[in-house]
Parts: structure tokens; C-alpha cells; sequence
């Protein structure tokens, strides 16, 4: 029996045989499969985190080693960056009912885990109006290596997920805790701009502060009644929203659009000018302006507010635009958001306002108070304004 | 006060210092590197072959939404192959992700359905596996690889009898080298490596007188013949032929893991530990064959890198390689409680003599007793030709403290 008779060695099926042998020891079956890393914290409506993949995988799936030599520098990785980058943009996304919104990533790293380079980019999510759970969907290198996986760590204490091809869904719950839910959700990022939005708030002290003086041919003097000074704010204030209001809507439905910068740099600007303003507070009504001046012209700070508030309404429109609302349902939380920046304004008024008019009347109001803020807030509106057209970062907030 | 600043601090260290940790395990330095010439990753040992090139091509074609079924079906095992000759898993995700839609169809086609459970198998997917090649062998009853596969996946599950059918089946149908290597394997397992050693040696010799060229395939096979043979030497205390055997299985083609882990073992048991880093250079990214390293030098950094490998892996709910986990455990670790949890979790799904061995030696360590009743009653069961008698003579004594 010199000849072997081999009948299966007919091609495919032998291709397949080397493989079947020895399987009893593929317990061996070596390294780890692909594995990437996630780490997931909420961030007001958003989300924020780090991603890492070996860089091994990337390779296969993009070639990014160019000149095919088996090392791979970081000029030819750098050469392909952006495709690095688009690749896992389309493959982690969250699910809203207006589409999918890719996540986006920061500028990439290289790091090490595991005896294995990995890339490191920061990722986020921007923040985002719809209510219910977050739908995140993983499909990084899913139809390439169907074994590979991603160990998410999701909040903190971190509670850890898997996604692979199986489950590539990732259900984030909304965070209470954070606010009031669906409608109320925008009112509540209104409130929240105009607290944290100081440029704003300054402006606002800015109109109020000196609201309960007059000036006279002798100096300052306090306004002789109070309901005065509450008319006067409350037409300041409603001048500033009537204006604001407008811009908002303009820039939102998209048919105003402004760079960002220059409105920045026009709302510290407005600042300072209303600073300076504050030295000349209104005079009083005389005899004869009281004959040939209608009421309403007698002081001009509210078209101060009206014409800045045009500005600032564009300042708004920058954060709601982040919020990336769908066309169709623009109109609602539009209403909402300012809302929510009226009622923040009137509690600053509401706390502001009756101190003002208690002090009025004391020389250390008129003499410290009321300078002092013209100077801090000056100062304050210079070097917001200098950091916003110069694109330099040094003030605090 | 000062209690209760102390008390203060304490809390403050011990909630800082498990957070610290964690951070650090989950955030490695990573910079962005400032000259392009700065290397980043090796990605191959060498440069990227001809081979490389050509299954990155394939695989592009084969995602094509157009492609031909068949080309997928090569491609996959194509894939397969890489996967055999690395222990890569990331080549079996490829072959998973090349089948695409097909990865779950229900047809009968046995090529597709063999190629599968082939995939299963690897992942430890038995009985998905088997239902996979009931269905190919009830539309082909002569497939031979289907047979050789099912065969091989009855003896890792230690169903003796079945796999012995399965090999009856296959001696009517394959060569005999394939056919006599798989009795040998199941003969030498349940009692009777003598007749098993005597037919392997005589199938070996027959094929010095084999016509035509040999194939890369019929290399493959030989590689497999030669290398169960040394084992059955091995387990039988022949040392000299065993050694013979397994030099035999390494010129026999391209260079084999599998069959590099098995050689390694048996110079760790023959007090050659120094031999084995030269014979797994290179090969330290596999966890498998990094551990027979370690295990041979006792090099405190690669084991400690090589805990924190099998520690992602179980992190990432992986329990592909949990005999290697246990032995890692047991000897590097030296923690017997720890190994036995494994090597019985392992013991649920693969039970090969190597299998059974880790889980006799975890017991043993540990001083578990119903592990070692458990394991002496097995063994008594299935004679498993060539434990290391230390460990044979162990579990009788610690089995039965009574018998003298």
C-alpha cells in the first residue's frame, strides 16, 4: 500500500482540515479578542468621557501602516487622523427621535494598556432636549471583528458594560437629580444660563444699581419715591426682553446669523458701556422738561437695555443652538428657555432691587457702593473684552 | 479631636486609594507624540507579508455587498487559518464578521455549516457547534470534515464513546493517517496507549513512502500525527522517544502554538525550563505560551503584566482560557483556592487529560477534599494514562487517609 487513496483531498473541504486538528488544546487560543474602553459621565444633558482602542485594530481595519514596513510612526498615523477620527464618530452614537447624533472626539493620544498601544481621545455627546433615556449605539469594528468588545464604565461609582455586536446598546437614564424633566427641562436651562451667565447678570446690576439715584445741579441724590425706581427698573427690564426676545428668535430659526465672537465681544463691550452710564444717572424732572419732554424720554436707559439686549439675544441663541433642537419642535422650548431667563431675571431684580432702595439714601451708597461697582464692573467688561477679541483665555470666569 | 482626625484621615485614604487605583488601571498616560518619526506600534514582528496583503484584499472583496458566497466562505476560512497558525482571536472575529449575514443562517450547505462550527468550537460554543455539524452530516454523511470535527470536539468534552463512534465513521471515509491519529488519541485517553503508540508509528512510517508532493495541508496533518504520538510517549515515561517525536512534529511546517505550548509543557515537567524562552520567542502576546514563559523563568514582570492580561479578560466576561487562568493562579500566583474555582469551572466544559490535571493538581493544593474525592473518583473511572505519579500517588493518599 504505497499509493494513499486521499478521497477528501479534493479542495475545499482539506483547506478546512489542518484546522479541525488539535482542536483539544485550542484552550490555548492566545491574547485577548479586540478590546476597546469607554468611560461615560453625564454632564448636564450631555455626556462626556475618554475612549481608547489598540492601535492594532485600527491598522487592520484603515492600513494605516503606509509604507507597509510592520512599525507604525506617528507620521503615518497623524496622516490619517481625521479618518481615525470619522470612523468612530459614525460608529458611537446616541439615538434620538430626530436621528442619530454622532459623538465627537478630541484630538488623538497614545497611550499604553495591557502590553498593547492604544489611540486616546476625549468624547462627548452634546447636550440634548429630548427627554427619556439616553440610546447610545456601539458599532465600532462590528462587521470586521465580530468578537470585538467595548468595557464602557458608566458614571460614578463606575458601573461597568459590555458592548459587542450582540449589545451594542447602552440605555443612560436620566438624571433626576439634575433637574425637572421634559417641559420643564427647558425653563430650567434658561434659569440656569442666566445664573451662570455672569455677562449677562452684570449688565442687568449694571441698569438697576444706579436706577435709585437722580442727579440734581448738587450731585446725586436718592429718588424721592419708590414706585418711581420700580417703574423705571421694570421698564429696563422688559425693554432688555422685548429686545433679547427678538434677536433669540432671529438667530434660532436661523435667519440672523452673527459670528460668536463678535457678539461676545459686543455684550462685554455693552457692559462697559452701561458702566459708564451708571455715572450719569437721570435727572430729575424740572419744570420745564416736565412742559416739552414727553415722560418717556426723560431717561434713556431702557433703549440702552433695548439696544443691547438685541446683542445679548444672540449671546442666547449660542447656547440653544448647542442644544441642537430639531426644526420642528423649535417653538416650544424656545418659549421655555426664556422663560426660564425671565424668571431668572426677576430674582436678581427681586434680590437686588430692594437693597438698592434701602441704601438709597445713605451717603455710603452714593459715595462707595455706586462707584464701586461702576469701577468693578468696568474692570471686569475691559478684560472680558480684551480676552474675546484678542481669542485670549486669562479671566477667571 | 485627634481620634477623630485620624478617623478622618483613615476614611479619607481608604476611600482615595481604591479610587486612585481604579483611575490609574482605567487611565494610562497617553501623550500626543511630537515628531512624526517617533514609532507608536509594532504592529507585525516583520514587515507585513505577502499573505497579510493579500487576506486584507480578500477580506474587502468579501464585504463587498455583491460577493460570491463561495468567495466568502473561502475568505472566512482564510481568516480561520490565521487564527490556527497565531492563536490570534482577533482572526476568529474576522472569520466571524467575513460571514456576515450567514454567520446565522439556518441552511443546510454543510461547507458553511462546518466552517461554523469550527468558529463555535473555538469559542467554546459546543453544542451550538454540534447542532451545526448534525445538520451538515444529515445532508452529507460523508463529509469528512465534519466527522473529524465532531470527533475531536466528543473527546474534549470527555464523551469517550461517542467520539469513538465518530472515529469509526471517519476510518470508513478519511485516510488513515487522519483516522488512525484520532483512535490513537481517543485509545490512548481511555486506557490503551500501547496499541495506540504501535498503530501511530506505523501510519508515520508508511507515509515515507508516500507518492507526490506533500501539500501544506499533508504537512499539517503529519505535524498533528507526530505530536499526539509524543504525547502518548510523553504520558507513557518514554522521555527519549517523546523527545524524538516532538523534534519530528517541529520541522513538520510552519511553526504551530499549539504544538509549541505542548513542547514547552514537557520541558517544564522535565526539569528543562531553561530551554523554554528560546522556543517561545516571540510569542509573548499569546497569554497561553507567555505563561509557559513565565512559569520557565519566574520573571516578576511578566507576570505581573500577565495578571493584569488575565484579569481584563475576565473583566471583559471572557472564559475562553480558563485552564491557562487556573495554572496561572496555582503556580505563579500560588493561590490553590483561586486556581480550583477555575479549573472546576473549566472542568464543566473541557475535560482533556491537561484539563484534568490542573484541576487534580488545584485540589491537591488546596487540601480541598471533596475536590480530591471528586477527582480521585474520576480518575479511577477513566484511567488516564500518564499523570505525573506524584500527583496519581497524592490523590490516592489524600483520597482514601485510611488505605495505608
Amino acid at each position: 500500500m504505497t499509493a494513499l487513496r486521499v478521497p477528501w483531498s479534493i479542495a475545499p473541504r482539506t483547506a478546512l482540515l489542518p484546522m479541525l486538528l488539535w482542536i483539544g488544546s485550542l484552550a490555548l487560543s492566545g491574547h485577548e479578542a479586540s478590546t476597546a474602553l469607554m468611560t461615560l459621565e453625564r454632564s448636564g444633558s450631555g455626556l462626556r468621557g475618554r475612549f481608547e482602542i489598540p492601535i492594532r485594530d485600527m491598522d487592520a481595519l484603515l492600513g494605516l501602516d503606509a509604507n507597509d514596513d510592520g512599525t507604525l510612526t506617528w507620521g503615518e498615523l497623524r496622516a490619517r487622523e481625521a479618518d481615525w477620527t470619522a470612523y468612530l464618530a459614525s460608529r458611537i452614537q446616541i439615538q434620538t427621535p430626530s436621528g442619530p447624533r454622532p459623538a465627537v472626539l478630541g484630538s488623538l493620544e497614545i497611550g499604553r494598556r495591557l502590553d498593547e498601544p492604544v489611540g486616546v481621545q476625549s468624547l462627548s455627546f452634546p447636550p440634548t432636549v429630548e427627554a427619556g433615556d439616553l440610546r447610545l449605539e456601539y458599532r465600532v469594528l462590528s462587521d470586521f471583528d465580530a468578537l470585538h468588545r467595548c468595557l464602557t464604565h458608566l458614571g460614578s461609582p463606575a458601573q461597568t458594560v459590555i458592548l459587542n455586536r450582540e449589545g451594542p446598546y447602552l440605555s443612560i437614564p436620566t438624571d433626576e437629580a439634575r433637574g425637572p424633566a421634559d417641559g420643564g427641562r427647558m425653563i430650567h436651562q434658561g434659569l440656569h444660563h442666566i445664573w451662570t451667565g455672569y455677562d449677562h447678570l452684570l449688565f442687568l446690576m449694571a441698569l438697576i444699581l444706579p436706577a435709585v439715584l437722580q442727579r440734581s445741579p448738587a450731585g446725586w441724590v436718592p429718588a424721592a419715591r419708590a414706585r418711581t425706581v420700580f417703574l423705571e427698573v421694570l421698564r429696563v427690564v422688559t425693554a432688555f426682553t422685548v429686545a433679547h426676545s427678538i434677536t433669540l428668535l432671529l438667530a434660532t430659526l436661523g435667519w440672523v446669523r452673527l459670528p460668536s465672537r463678535w457678539v461676545e465681544s459686543v455684550i462685554a463691550a455693552s457692559i462697559a458701556v452701561a458702566a459708564v452710564l451708571m455715572l450719569f444717572p437721570g435727572r430729575p424732572p424740572s419744570a420745564e422738561t416736565l412742559v416739552t419732554v414727553p415722560g418717556w424720554r426723560r431717561n434713556r436707559a431702557w433703549l440702552i437695555a433695548f439696544g443691547f439686549g438685541l446683542i445679548h439675544g444672540f449671546g442666547f441663541a449660542s447656547i440653544l443652538s448647542e442644544l441642537e433642537l430639531p426644526a420642528h419642535r423649535l417653538l416650544r422650548p424656545l418659549l421655555e428657555f426664556n422663560l426660564g431667563v425671565e424668571l431668572g431675571q426677576l430674582a436678581v431684580v427681586a434680590a437686588v432691587l430692594p437693597m438698592a432702595l434701602m441704601l438709597r439714601r445713605s451717603p455710603c451708597y452714593r459715595n462707595w457702593i455706586l462707584p464701586g461697582g461702576v469701577l468693578v464692573t468696568l474692570a471686569i467688561a475691559m478684560g472680558w473684552l480684551a480676552e474675546r477679541t484678542l481669542d485670549l483665555q486669562f479671566m477667571p470666569f | 479631636m485627634n481620634a477623630a482626625l485620624r478617623h478622618a484621615r483613615a476614611l479619607l485614604l481608604s476611600g482615595l486609594i481604591p479610587a486612585w487605583t481604579a483611575l490609574a488601571e482605567v487611565r494610562p498616560e497617553a501623550r500626543r507624540p511630537e515628531a512624526d518619526s517617533e514609532i507608536v506600534a509594532i504592529l507585525r514582528p516583520g514587515a507585513t507579508t505577502a499573505a497579510d496583503r493579500e487576506l486584507r484584499h480578500l477580506r474587502q472583496r468579501a464585504a463587498d455587498p455583491g460577493a460570491d458566497r463561495s468567495f466568502i466562505i473561502a475568505t472566512a476560512r482564510r481568516c480561520l487559518q490565521r487564527h490556527r497558525e497565531t492563536a490570534d482571536p482577533r482572526f476568529l472575529g474576522a472569520a466571524m464578521a467575513t460571514l456576515g449575514a450567514a454567520w446565522k443562517e439556518e441552511g443546510a450547505d454543510p461547507e458553511l455549516r462546518v466552517l461554523r462550527a469550527t468558529i463555535r468550537q473555538s469559542l467554546h460554543d459546543f453544542d451550538a457547534a454540534e447542532r451545526d455539524l448534525a445538520a451538515a452530516l444529515a445532508r452529507d454523511p460523508r463529509h469528512v470534515p465534519a466527522w473529524l470535527l465532531l470527533a475531536n470536539i466528543q473527546c474534549v468534552r470527555g464523551q469517550w464513546d461517542a467520539a469513538r463512534q465518530s472515529a469509526l465513521q471517519l476510518a470508513r471515509l478519511a485516510d488513515p493517517l487522519t483516522a488512525t491519529t484520532l483512535g490513537a488519541l481517543i485509545a490512548s485517553w481511555t486506557g490503551h496507549s500501547g496499541p495506540a503508540r504501535t498503530a501511530l508509528e506505523r501510519a508515520l512510517a508508511r507515509e515515507r513512502f508516500a507518492d507526490g508532493a506533500v501539500t501544506d495541508e499533508r504537512r499539517a496533518l503529519r505535524r498533528w500525527a507526530a505530536s499526539v504520538l509524543a504525547e502518548i510517549l510523553d504520558r507513557s515515561g518514554e522521555i527519549a522517544a517523546a523527545e524524538q517525536a516532538y523534534q519530528q512534529a517541529l520541522t513538520l511546517g510552519a511553526a504551530d502554538p499549539y504544538l509549541l505550548g505542548a513542547y514547552a509543557d514537557f520541558l517544564l515537567d522535565q526539569g528543562r525550563a531553561a530551554e523554554v524562552p528560546g522556543l517561545l520567542d516571540g510569542w509573548e502576546s499569546v497569554d497561553a505560551l507567555a505563561l509557559r514563559i513565565a512559569e520557565a523563568t519566574r520573571d516578576p514582570d511578566l507576570t505581573r503584566r500577565l495578571a493584569q492580561r488575565f484579569d481584563a479578560s475576565r473583566a471583559a466576561g471572557e472564559r475562553l482560557h480558563q485552564r491557562e487562568a487556573a495554572r496561572f493562579e496555582l503556580r505563579l500566583r500560588r493561590d490553590p483556592q483561586a486556581a480550583l474555582a477555575l479549573a472546576r469551572d473549566n472542568w464543566k466544559i473541557q475535560r482533556e487529560v491537561a484539563d484534568f490535571r490542573i484541576l487534580a493538581e488545584a485540589a491537591v493544593a488546596a487540601g480541598d477534599r471533596d475536590a480530591i474525592a471528586e477527582a480521585a473518583a474520576w480518575v479511577q473511572r477513566h484511567p488516564i494514562a500518564g499523570l505525573p505519579a506524584v500527583l496519581n500517588a497524592s490523590l490516592r493518599s489524600t483520597a482514601n487517609p485510611a488505605a495505608p
